[in-house]
């Protein structure tokens, strides 16, 4: 009988196909929309996990990293922090240096997109080892060595920058807000930065690192407060987020009662942020849903007037099956499966059109370059439900009334 | 048994107090003017409409009380229709056509091979995989027996079935009809207005007439039933 129901479901092909366009045309959002909601999610979840167990540590109440202030013997202070000290398994420290002294490499001409900003950071390279931070991460070259002027940068920069990035090649640094006074970091390694997985429009932060006390230097000349760190990142050996709150609410306590005084300090636990940015996608991906499902009962509705004109005219044909033995049931079925098919068909459409959009907006030529997109099989089962779901509703009611046909009234007169 | 439509002061009866008994193997045809009631008796011998009054007796069943679902399957294995408009599926070839009664059913190669047979009874053997489209209305006919003789019934029932075909080719179903009569032991019920039909199978050894006139039958035609 499902061979039957399919030649009958484009017995009159135009329509059918229409029909199924349109309902392809929800799924496909569906599809879509599921698919980048996935590979962000995905992107979320990376970055939930790997910032499980780690508290970034910062100047209380400063704005901006670079204005972060952090004495050089408060990582000895954090390792004595009652309830936390003994259960920090490393530490990384970083000073960040104020936005001037990339500016000249930022801006549209610079950089790929307005909004994108360049930051010199320096590290500790065997704290940094121990962390498994950048100096870990070498695609081309080797790390940096102390006071030499040497700096690792961010692969992303192979793409993003417009000025030239290989290895030997020096960048200039601004020594103050103008940039008339300068000097110069020689590129002796690439390092792999993870990127945020965002659409290539959405602005980006890239990483030049240099040796901490190359970076001290620096702002010594700069005339830029010396010898302090911006940030001090600490790892618990941790499994859950709620853990990881934990020991940051235990070193905020113990600081607000002065126990790293004059120090008055904030410790985040990354993972709180990015559970937060992800219950706000959260919110984004269930409004999304919605469209999608409106847009789909929009598409199911052709589904719906397709099979009722189709019933309606074929209500003689219905009464002939019946007369021949036909049960309600069968007539039933037979046009659920009609509607199966074109629901099912426009999944088929819905997905391949919507590969095309996937691959379309995820490669950098599209105005959303680099969006990342992943078909998961939830989502290609997603669709197939919302068509066979669709098929089924829409096959209801003109099944039914297909299959309460009383021949003798529909054959009357012949 | 009655067929009454309507109700109270509306009412219509289609067949008023109808004593029939058909013996199987039998060609019999029921003739009468338009609105004499001839196609409800066929739709109540069908099983396609229930009498309001009196009972059908098929092999000493009450076909009139079976619920639906036994009603179906009455129909599917006692019952084969043919009808004046043949009812074709344009989508499916002329075996194809010929198997819809299976269709709900898994068709097995035996199926198809008693299909194929029935398209040599009929005369349309080497056009099984032809198109209904390119179908004369008598061999559009032919398929349509062919339909309804897949399951085997004992009887068929024909409601008008030449009413759509010109004098020679309307002759040619009638002798297929009488044929199945004679060599497959089939009952034939044709309901007509054409009194050739009734003088072909009035003739015939196994033929008989019977007569129908505002919902009553008769034997034999009176003046006024040829004045339609």
């Amino acid at each position: 009988m499902l061979k039957f129901s399919i030649k009958n479901a484009f017995r009159k092909k135009g329509t059918a196909i229409l029909a199924s366009v349109g309902v392809g045309f929800g799924l496909m959002l569906v599809f879509v929309i599921g698919a980048f909601t996935a590979g962000v999610n995905a992107q979320f979840q990376d970055n939930l996990t790997r910032s499980i167990g780690i508290v970034e540590v910062l100047e209380k109440d400063v704005e901006g990293r670079a204005n972060s202030h952090l004495p050089l013997n408060l990582p000895n202070k954090l390792s004595d922090t009652p309830n936390v000290g003994n259960f920090i398994i490393s530490h990384n420290i970083e000073t960040q240096a104020p936005i001037y002294f990339t500016s000249n490499y930022s801006g549209p001409s610079k950089l790929q997109n307005i909004g994108d900003t360049l930051t010199l950071k320096g590290l500790n390279q065997s704290l940094d080892q121990n962390w498994g931070g950048p100096t870990t991460k070498l695609l081309q070259g080797r790390s940096f060595t102390i006071g030499n002027n040497e700096a690792i940068v961010d692969n992303r920069l192979l793409d993003a920058a417009q000025f030239p990035i290989s290895i030997g090649v020096n960048i200039t640094i601004s020594l103050d807000p103008g940039g008339i006074n300068t000097t110069t970091l020689t590129i002796v390694g690439i390092y792999e930065e993870e990127d945020i997985g965002a659409p290539d429009f959405v602005p980006r932060e890239y990483y030049i690192y240099t040796d901490i006390q190359t970076l001290w230097n620096y702002l010594y000349l700069a005339g830029e407060e010396t010898n302090v760190y911006s940030s001090i990142d600490l790892r618990f050996n941790v499994e859950t987020t709620e853990e990881t709150e934990n020991f940051a609410d235990i070193i905020n306590e113990y600081s607000d009662v002065g126990g790293y005084s004059p120090t008055f300090i904030t410790a985040v636990a990354l993972a709180t942020f990015f559970k937060s940015i992800e219950e706000t996608f959260a919110i984004f991906n269930a409004f999304a849903g919605i469209i999608g499902i409106i847009t789909v009962i929009a598409g199911g509705m052709a589904i719906i007037v397709t099979q009722l004109m189709s019933v309606t005219a074929r209500m003689k044909e219905f009464a002939i099956l019946k007369s021949t033995g036909w049960k309600n049931r069968h007539i039933f079925l037979n046009v659920i499966y009609e509607s199966l098919t074109l629901g099912l068909l426009g999944a088929a459409i819905g997905m391949g059109i919507g590969g095309i959009l996937i691959i379309i907006l995820g490669s950098g030529a599209s105005p959303f370059g680099g969006a990342s997109a992943i078909v998961t099989l939830e989502g290609v089962i997603e669709v197939l439900a919302y068509a066979l779901g669709l098929g089924v509703v829409g096959g209801l009611y003109p099944g039914i009334k297909a299959s309460r046909v009383r021949p003798v009234v529909v054959l009357k007169g012949e | 048994m009655s067929k009454i439509y309507g109700e109270e002061r509306t009412t219509i009866k289609a067949l008023n107090q109808v004593d029939l008994e058909i013996e199987g193997g039998n060609i019999f045809t029921i003739m009468g003017p338009s609105g004499s009631g001839k196609s409800t008796l066929l739709n109540i011998l069908g099983a396609m409409d229930k009498p309001t009054l009196g009972e059908v007796l098929v092999n000493e069943i009450d076909i009139g009380s079976l619920p639906e679902r036994k009603l179906s399957r009455y129909r599917k294995e006692t019952i084969g229709f043919v009808f004046q408009s043949f009812y074709l599926l344009p989508n499916l070839d002329v075996i194809g056509n010929v198997l819809i009664p299976l269709i709900p059913y898994r068709i097995k190669d035996k199926d198809r091979e008693r299909a194929q047979e029935l398209l040599n009874l009929v005369g349309l053997g080497e056009r099984a995989h032809s198109k209904v489209g390119k179908l004369s209305g008598g061999e559009s006919q032919r398929v349509a027996i062919a339909r309804s003789l897949i399951n085997n019934p004992k009887v068929i029932l024909a409601d008008e079935p030449t009413g759509n075909l010109d004098s020679e080719t309307g002759k040619s179903i009638i002798d297929l009809l009488i044929k199945l009569a004679e060599e497959e032991h089939k009952t034939i019920i044709i309901v007509t207005h054409d009194p050739r039909i009734a003088q072909v199978v009035g003739e015939h050894p196994l033929g008989k007439n019977i007569w129908i006139k505002d919902g009553e039958l008769s034997e034999k035609p009176t003046y006024d039933m040829y004045c339609w």
